[in-house]
């Protein structure tokens, strides 16, 4: 123990104080958890679009068959979280690419920044299927 | 807890594995890049949806589709692979089962790649 | 490394309840966290009632009181009670704060109060820092110049200075890191908020000459680049200050080394 800084010292076990028990939630810290939980998400989208790449390229049977599933009520559900997760990931990857300008700090930019960017995402899956509906092209 | 932080002397702390700052600019380039890229990806799905088999396999033929798809695919499995990496280092400490976790992330991402990859080839052969 | 729960001899069990001898409206309960390393037995909750109208307005004032007239063995640490010693830095109902500047009227119901998250517990309220101060150490928070030194101090001009505001106002209380989760699951490898942000505030004097080096010692996948920016630090922080903003400075300086 040469250190010339706070030197290591031998210590009686001593309990980890709690935490997750404890902490009452920001609003900041549950978007950052739900980035992760959209972006895990959109990889399970990631997957099923190159599934639907790779059926297209099979043929027709093929591609008819995934077709049925993609396009069942239970399939467009799965599409319509999958969406969901893939926007909401999208705008709150620019709320952090806002960030790593430095800008946006300030705790009430902060909280308002997430929460238009939380909105756009959903904003912008609504409207996507909307559309979709709308023009007739998936129905239910 | 494996590691002590008290047990861990300012000495130590000095040391730095100096990288990070790559990966940082990978993880913010690939970002920029699917932004345009997935809103693309929403029109083609919107332009696709309803149009059956031949519908769909005249969209993905065209040239500008096939070079869009792959570089979408292509960003996405690299952004996905960064991602789920930082993941993994955050939770999982033991080293084991953090490198069985990083290769099949890697293989996964790989597979999306290949998987898209052939597929369009065969499209682009057929057209 | 995530551990969701915690170890089981860190669980806390239902304590004491001290009931006051007579409730009125202004009888406030306080459930605080409570180890006696000399036991072994696991931390628990006791309970007190106390009378505020009895003590002064801020939860330092209720945890002297309870010291002074119900319970002595309740340990915590404090110093300066306004705010610029840091030492009384603990989680007040959810949240980490300095106690001495934090009214009991700005909470409802009942209070609680445990030590500093995701830290080695001493005794009661007081964590172990050691790591905390290994960490800001290791950062070097001091000025170096390669320059030979000048006759009188080193000038620096106004401008220059501001850029140091929100920085060297930092008190070290620890109320930022131990926020973080990031700094729960990884503070063996991860610096934190507080030792980053004081890491900037050196990287951001226009007098030091080391910023290069500076920057080279915190590029790290673990030491800088476990901030996510959860944003925890700057949500916590009783100085009002923003250790994620000095984090994302440090991280544009990267590329580049300045």
């Amino acid at each position: 123990m040469s250190e010339k800084t706070l030197a290591p010292r031998p210590l009686p076990p001593r309990p980890m104080s709690p935490h997750l028990q404890i902490w009452r939630f920001h609003f900041t810290m549950f978007s950052s958890i739900m980035h992760r939980i959209t972006g895990s998400a959109a990889i399970g989208g990631v997957v099923l679009i190159a599934a639907w790449l790779v059926c297209l390229a099979l043929g027709r049977d093929t591609y008819t068959l995934f077709t049925q599933y993609a396009a069942s009520p239970l399939g467009l559900l799965v599409w319509f979280g999958l969406s969901l997760a893939g926007f909401v990931h999208l705008t709150g990857g620019l709320r952090h690419l806002i960030w790593d300008t430095g800008a946006s700090f300030e705790l009430k930019k902060a909280n308002a920044l997430t929460a238009w960017t939380f909105a756009l995402g959903i904003v912008l899956t609504l409207a996507f299927w909307a559309v979709l509906f709308a023009t007739g092209k998936v129905t239910l | 807890m494996s590691h002590d932080p008290i047990n861990r002397s300012a000495q130590s702390w000095k040391k730095s594995e100096k990288h990070g700052a790559g990966e940082w600019l990978a993880e913010r380039f690939t970002s920029i890049a699917l932004i345009p890229l997935v809103l693309w990806a929403a029109y083609a799905a919107f332009t696709i949806a309803g149009t059956g088999y031949d519908g769909a396999l005249a969209f993905v033929s065209k040239p500008f589709n096939i070079l869009a798809i792959a570089a979408t695919m292509l960003i996405t499995a690299w952004h996905m692979y960064m991602g789920v990496k930082v993941i993994i280092d955050d939770y999982i400490g033991k080293p084991g089962t953090r490198g069985f976790l990083l290769f099949l992330t890697f293989a996964l991402s790989a597979a999306v790649v290949a998987a898209t990859g052939g597929a369009l080839w065969l499209v682009y052969q057929g057209a | 490394m995530v551990e969701l729960t915690l170890p089981k001899n860190s669980q806390v069990k239902q304590g004491k309840r001290f009931k006051a001898a007579k409730r009125t409206k202004t009888t406030r309960t306080y459930k605080i966290y409570r180890f006696d390393p000399d036991t072994g037995e696991n931390p628990r909750w006791d309970t007190y009632e106390v009378d505020s109208a009895d003590h002064g307005p801020m939860l330092l004032d209720s945890l002297i009181h309870i010291k002074n007239s119900i319970d002595s063995t309740l340990s915590f640490r404090r110093s300066c009670r306004e705010g610029i010693c840091g030492s009384c830095a603990m989680n007040i109902g959810g949240r980490n704060t300095l106690a001495c500047i934090k009214g009991h009227d700005e909470f409802s119901g009942e209070i609680t109060i445990a030590p500093l998250p995701h830290m080695p517990v001493v005794k009661d309220l007081v964590p172990d820092l050691t790591g905390f101060y290994n960490q800001y150490a290791s950062i070097e928070p001091f000025l170096q110049a390669k320059t030979p030194d000048p006759e009188k101090e080193r000038l620096q001009t106004p401008k220059n200075r501001d850029k140091l505001d929100g920085l060297y106002e930092c008190i070290l209380c620890a109320c930022c890191s131990t926020s973080c989760p990031s700094y729960w699951w990884n503070q063996d490898k991860y610096l934190g908020p507080a030792a980053l942000l004081q890491a900037y505030r050196w990287i951001a004097d226009s007098r030091d000459e080391n910023r290069k080096e500076r920057l080279e010692a915190l590029e790290d996948p673990f030491k800088l680049y476990r901030c996510h920016t959860i944003m925890n630090c700057a949500q916590v922080c009783p100085k009002g200050l923003n250790p994620a903003k000095a984090i994302a400075e440090i991280k544009k300086l990267m590329p580049a080394k300045g």
